[in-house]
């Protein structure tokens, strides 16, 4: 049988004069099209945009809730399956005989620096307090939230959501664009990854698509990540300097949170270093940023080492390997469905099927909400219910009755949103992880970043997250840091652990951190954003730079000005949403990649056999 | 009156080149001086663009001047990570690295971005020890 050398002849058309220099302008102008209609959206209707973004995506998520769940699932498999197989994971990503372009240490160091971004600053607490009161075993009633006997469960779920997965999506786009990049000299842009299937279609409209697409979960993975810093970076300031205006009281008694106009004050700040830093270039900026970020980063860990629950930390860590490991097939692949509510008043007694249709209403709302308890639950019975026979029985099968909504409505709302989020992530962490691994292969590159950096995810969310258990167990902090809001839990979690000047040290130093890694994220983000717009050429126009920048603030900007209008203000509701509307059709990009990677590693194989050079005739 | 002259081009852009190649060329022969040319990249691939091929395409170039012209030439690709924001610092430390005593380079004719930010040529002129031809 014959075989063909692989299709190589991407040629992006762009623009050889004007402003547009060097970049695709179908590309170009589409995204900004799009972008600059989500923000007059956002601006001129910001209620509408609001609950439209709020519904759209509930609907999705009604649909696709489990297409993400799986595809996540086959992701990993894909990606240790790929580095198992012999014929495949000894593959280089270079030509023949390349050796690494980075020594292994700097290597990892880099990946930890694209890795512990900031929402391991915001989540690293936040995550582990979070899953401890809510996750699939507390909401099936299995285990009770906030007890000894949850940490576990708790650790297992905080290591779905920060582990092999989490890298593995990454991977899946990185080892897409590096193999192509290295060992068929194709640039390093989205729509590559798609040749071995599009052939000469990926010239065309269809490839134009594709790279779109990878911009727009860029900007919104981008922009949810600095919606979530600015706002922990607006409570760090707040408990700094006491400053009133930045905060806004909550309603209710509810913690205060950060108000719209701190919220906007502190993005413009955030914006203009990350530009000026874009426009310095990543051999200068971006490079001295990543060194303190890691610097402080250790700072940070070593503060929890010494002054938290280290041993508890560890013990857990051990604890929850195994435990995570021996769960990990059916974490990949176990999906929740949505349950509509005529299902859910079909599950129930007779008594309770005869109340008036707006009290079944609350039923069903209240018993598919997965962040209450059956305690909650019993006490926000409407009368007519109270009224009934034995209704503490009939509370509890009804309450049993809406365990399937309440898991669809746990994981949409939680897992799903990490994948969403990760997957908007990976163009951006995808093309940064390729460009570091030139000369490594493919077992290598797989293992080395799913691996090793979950490991150090894991550590660093265990002693943080941890610390914050264990001081919440032995009653030190007396419900505090489990009722602080998510961006405030860090700060809740230092002020019980340390106090005095060491406490003022450490909290400035956190909002240094965090300002650093926001800075850090937003300009590797504005500088991936122009490499897929010019056709992936590193060669980025500085004026584009800025526009860019200029764009992706106004998008932020207007999309928590649009969460913080609704009925329930929530500054960071309205990114969220965005985000996972714009990730999904990624996510079919991806399985897509998936399918032509299969594809040319297979037919590489095959051209080696028959001694066809896989890659471009040498010039 | 001058030794070396270095001449910072693009190899992508060529044809709006002509005229500061000339330039250079006129100059190099009036003075009897060396010519370099000098062109920075980056460390991956993209769209016409290869790493692996890109000094080689330089000298060919270099070569192709020296014989049309009749000049001494060399050439010096630099690679760096990210090229458009580095260009301006390369080419002074190359400036200053070779030891040249007058630099030729094409740009384009000033506009309103120039108030924010200056042309490479602008900035190798405002920044650079030795003497700056800046052909527009």
């Amino acid at each position: 049988m014959s075989i063909k050398p692989p299709f190589t002849d991407l040629d992006i058309k762009t623009a050889d004069t004007g402003f547009y220099e060097g970049y695709s302008v179908p590309i170009a102008l589409i995204s900004k099209t799009v972008m600059s209609l989500l923000v007059i959206w956002a601006l001129v209707w910001p209620l509408n945009a609001n609950n439209m973004l709020g519904e759209i995506n509930w609907a999705l998520l009604e649909g696709f809730n489990t297409f993400y769940i799986i595809s996540v699932g086959i992701f990993a498999f894909f990606c240790f399956a790929v580095a198992i197989i012999p014929s495949s994971g000894r593959r280089l990503l270079g030509q023949p005989g390349e050796k690494p372009e980075f020594s292994t240490f700097s290597w990892f160091a880099m990946m930890f620096g694209a890795g512990l971004g900031v929402g391991l600053m915001v989540y690293a607490t936040a995550e582990p307090m979070g899953l401890w009161g809510s996750n699939p075993l507390i909401v099936a009633g299995d285990l009770t939230g906030n007890t000894p006997e949850a940490i576990t469960s708790a650790m297992r779920y905080t290591f779905l959501h920060y582990g092999f997965h989490a890298w593995a999506i990454y991977v899946v786009t990185g080892l897409s664009l590096a193999y192509y990049a290295f060992t068929r000299d194709m640039p390093l842009t989205v729509r590559s990854a798609l040749t071995p299937i599009l052939g000469r279609f990926a010239n065309g409209f269809i490839g134009h698509l594709v790279d779109i697409l990878g911009v727009i979960a860029t900007i919104l993975g981008v922009a949810v990540t600095i919606g979530f810093g600015v706002s922990q970076f607006v409570e760090g300031v707040y408990s700094i300097t006491d400053m009133q205006w930045l905060m806004r009281a909550g309603a209710d008694g509810a913690p205060p949170s950060p108000s719209t106009v701190g919220l906007i004050v502190a993005l413009v700040i955030i914006m203009g270093l990350s530009i000026l830093s874009a426009v310095s270039g990543v051999g200068r900026g971006v490079k001295y940023l990543s060194n303190l970020n890691l610097v402080l980063s250790v700072l940070l860990l070593l503060t929890f080492v010494i002054f938290g629950s280290f041993v508890f930390a560890m013990t857990q860590y051990a604890t929850t390997m195994v435990d995570y490991i021996w769960h990990f097939f059916a974490l990949s692949f176990e999906a929740y469905g949505p349950l509509p509510q005529a299902a859910f008043e079909g599950a129930l007694p007779e008594a309770v099927r005869a109340l008036p249709a707006e009290d079944m209403a609350a039923l069903y709302t209240g018993g598919t909400n997965p962040w209450g308890s059956l305690a909650s639950f019993s006490e926000g019975l409407p009368d007519s219910f109270k009224a009934l026979e034995n209704s503490d029985a009939l509370a509890a099968s009804v309450y049993e009755a809406g365990t399937p909504g309440r898991l669809f409505n746990w994981q949409a709302g939680w897992t799903t949103f990490y994948w969403a989020w990760w997957i908007a992530f990976s163009p951006f962490v995808g093309l940064f992880l390729a460009r570091i691994s030139k000369g490594r292969t493919i077992r290598e590159f797989v293992l080395g970043c799913v691996i090793a950096p979950a490991l150090v995810c894991f550590a660093w969310m265990t002693i943080l997250g941890g610390t914050a258990i264990d001081l919440e167990l032995s009653g030190i902090a007396q419900g505090t840091i489990i009722d602080a809001s998510t961006t405030n839990k860090l700060f809740a979690t230092l002020a019980q652990m340390i106090s005095g000047e060491l406490l003022f040290g450490i909290t400035v130093m956190c909002v240094v951190l965090i300002l650093t890694f926001l800075v850090t994220s937003a300009d590797s983000g504005i500088l991936v954003m122009n490499t897929i717009m010019s056709g992936g050429a590193t060669e980025t126009g500085i004026k584009h730079r800025i526009i860019w920048g200029l764009i992706l603030t106004a998008v932020i900007g207007a999309l928590i000005i649009a969460g913080n209008s609704g009925a329930v203000a929530n500054p960071l509701e309205a990114l969220k949403n965005a985000m996972i509307i714009g990730a999904l059709p990624f996510t079919g990009v991806m399985i897509l990649m998936c399918i032509a990677l299969v594809k040319a590693l297979i037919r590489d194989e095959m051209r080696d056999r028959a001694g066809i050079g896989a890659t471009a005739p040498a010039e | 009156m001058y030794r070396k002259i270095i001449i910072p081009i693009d190899l992508a852009h060529l044809d709006r080149l002509e005229k500061a190649l000339g330039t250079a060329a006129k100059l190099a022969a009036a003075f009897d001086a060396e010519t370099c040319y000098v062109s920075v990249g980056a460390s991956f691939p993209s769209r016409g663009y290869d790493p692996h091929s890109f000094e080689a395409k330089l000298q060919e170039f270099a070569r192709e001047q020296a014989t049309r012209h009749g000049l001494k030439t060399t050439s010096h690709a630099i690679i760096t990570l990210d090229p458009a924001a580095d260009l301006d610092r390369t080419l002074l430390k190359e400036i200053e690295a070779t030891g040249c005593d007058l630099v030729v380079m094409g740009s384009h004719t000033p506009g309103m971005a120039e108030y924010f930010i200056s042309s490479n040529a602008g900035y190798i002129a405002s920044h650079s020890k030795v003497s700056v031809m800046v052909v527009r």
